[in-house]
């Protein structure tokens, strides 16, 4: 998994591409942990995310558990693929909202 | 003596006409002759057309009846066809569960919703897991932050001891006037013992703990790291199968409903057929008008025959056919058993079996002339 940010006026933009799974959930929560702070909306741009496991999926939610306990919200975009399918399957647009630009 | 004369005349005139009769010429005898035989000719056909015309009455009626119960039989066994296949419709889009039988589809709905409930399932395990794994984390930091706690107090204990010591040597070295101090200073270096004794023990818990807390992240480790994703798209595998099986349940079910429908319409139409087939009572009544006008026809040509005899026109009675003329009559026959029954009629012979018996041969039999 490869993750960066790029910090706007109103939002944090956080492009996350490769593959999330377990093994990415320390570095993915420390870089939650920080964006956290500055209580600016997120949106996960996932583009470029080319797979997620179940962890992946639970990662996110609990992403999302953090944004709003700092009184933030997410929101996720273009979701491709695996991803889009797995997101399909989990109605993951229920909880967390989900936004295509095509 | 005039009405004797009269009733003598009319004797007499009598006589004469007989005498004349006797003596008509020979040719007006042999037509009265003839037209006598014709008579008897005509009552000899129309009693064995009557047979003829009755035993074929009688054999249509029972063959039509036959049909009717045939036809009758078929058309049960179509109602019972048509039945069966709702029976089968029915089967064919319920489920048996429970000694009960449930909607197919609702059946579908019912495994889409618990697939839908497995894999919510799964992702509250799959958040829940990696909540505890952050959880954890914290706590094994945590244990760390103990054990830096506990070097402090370490260090603390040995510069405590390290100043015991000297405080120790000073109160030696100050006699009978250190002599309080040395009692405060042994006192710190027992109260440093103990704190060392009780950091060690601290240590040696905090050690089992961290090595327990390792021991759990790594198991809850090796449960949240499972990707459950392929339990997830089973969801679609199952979905495609339940949706085909639907399909394919509604594409039998127009096929047997079509069968159920065809079942039905066979019946209707055997039921409209057995309606048609009552052409057999009309027939019969048709014939038997026919027999009682050929009796009445009969019935006057014996008496215009009876009428003939008692004239006395004729020098002689014909009460019957001769075989000659029967044989005369029936070479104009082109069926060679209606030919036999009429001779077994002239011999006085039954030929109700041998009516049946023509009309049941095969056509090959009939012949052509």
């Amino acid at each position: 998994m490869e993750i960066k940010a790029e910090h706007n006026e109103n939002e944090v933009k956080v492009y996350i591409s490769g593959k999330l799974s377990f093994k990415d959930h320390p570095e993915f929560n420390s870089f939650i942990e920080e964006i956290a702070v500055s209580k600016k909306n997120v949106l996960f741009d996932i583009s470029d995310l080319e797979q997620i496991d179940s962890a992946g999926i639970g990662m996110m939610f609990l992403s999302q558990k953090v944004m709003e306990e700092a009184g933030a919200s997410i929101t996720i975009r273009n979701p491709r693929g695996q991803v889009k399918r797995v997101f399909e399957i989990t109605s993951i647009e229920k909880q967390i909202p989900v936004i295509n630009d095509n | 003596m005039s009405t004797s004369n009269t009733a003598s005349d009319n004797n007499a005139a009598a006589i004469e006409t007989s005498n004349a009769d006797k003596t008509k010429p020979l040719k007006e005898k042999e037509l009265i002759k003839k037209w006598v035989e014709l008579g008897l000719m005509i009552d000899w056909i129309s009693t064995q057309s009557n047979t003829e015309i009755e035993s074929l009455s009688t054999y249509l009626e029972g063959e039509v009846t036959k049909l009717v119960e045939s036809f009758r039989e078929i058309s049960a066994s179509a109602t019972v066809q048509s039945q069966n296949v709702a029976a089968i419709i029915e089967t064919s889009t319920n489920v048996h569960i429970n000694q009960k039988y449930v909607p197919l589809i609702d059946v579908i709905q019912d495994l889409d919703d618990l697939m839908t409930l497995m894999i919510n399932d799964i992702v509250d395990i799959s958040k829940s897991a990696m909540h505890m794994v952050y959880i954890m984390q914290h706590a094994i930091d945590n244990a760390s932050q103990i054990n830096h706690s506990l070097d402090s107090i370490y260090a603390i204990t040995r510069d405590t001891k390290y100043l015991a010591v000297n405080a120790l040597i000073e109160a030696a070295r100050a006699g009978e006037a250190g002599k309080g101090f040395a009692v405060v200073a042994n006192e710190v270096s027992e109260l440093s013992e103990s704190t060392e004794s009780l950091a060690n023990k601290m240590g040696e818990d905090i050690k089992s703990f961290t090595s327990q807390l390792n021991e759990g992240f790594k198991l809850l480790e090796d449960i949240a790291s499972k990707d459950l994703t392929e339990q997830m798209n089973t969801k679609e595998e199952i979905d495609a199968t339940l949706t085909a099986l639907v399909q394919q349940t509604k594409s039998q079910r127009v096929v047997l409903e079509e069968t159920a429908q065809t079942s039905t319409d066979i019946s209707d139409s055997i039921s409209k057929l057995i309606m048609a087939m009552q052409f057999q009572d009309y027939t019969t009544q048709r014939l038997q008008h026919l027999i009682t006008a050929s009796e009445g026809f009969k019935e006057e040509i014996n008496n215009t025959i009876k009428t003939t005899e008692q004239s006395n026109i004729l020098d002689e009675q014909i009460q019957e056919l001769t075989e000659e003329q029967a044989m005369a009559m029936l070479d104009k026959f082109s069926l060679s058993n209606i030919k036999k029954n009429y001779l077994k009629s002239f011999n006085n012979e039954d030929t109700q079996e041998d009516v049946e018996k023509e009309i049941t041969e095969d056509d090959d039999n009939i012949e052509l002339f």
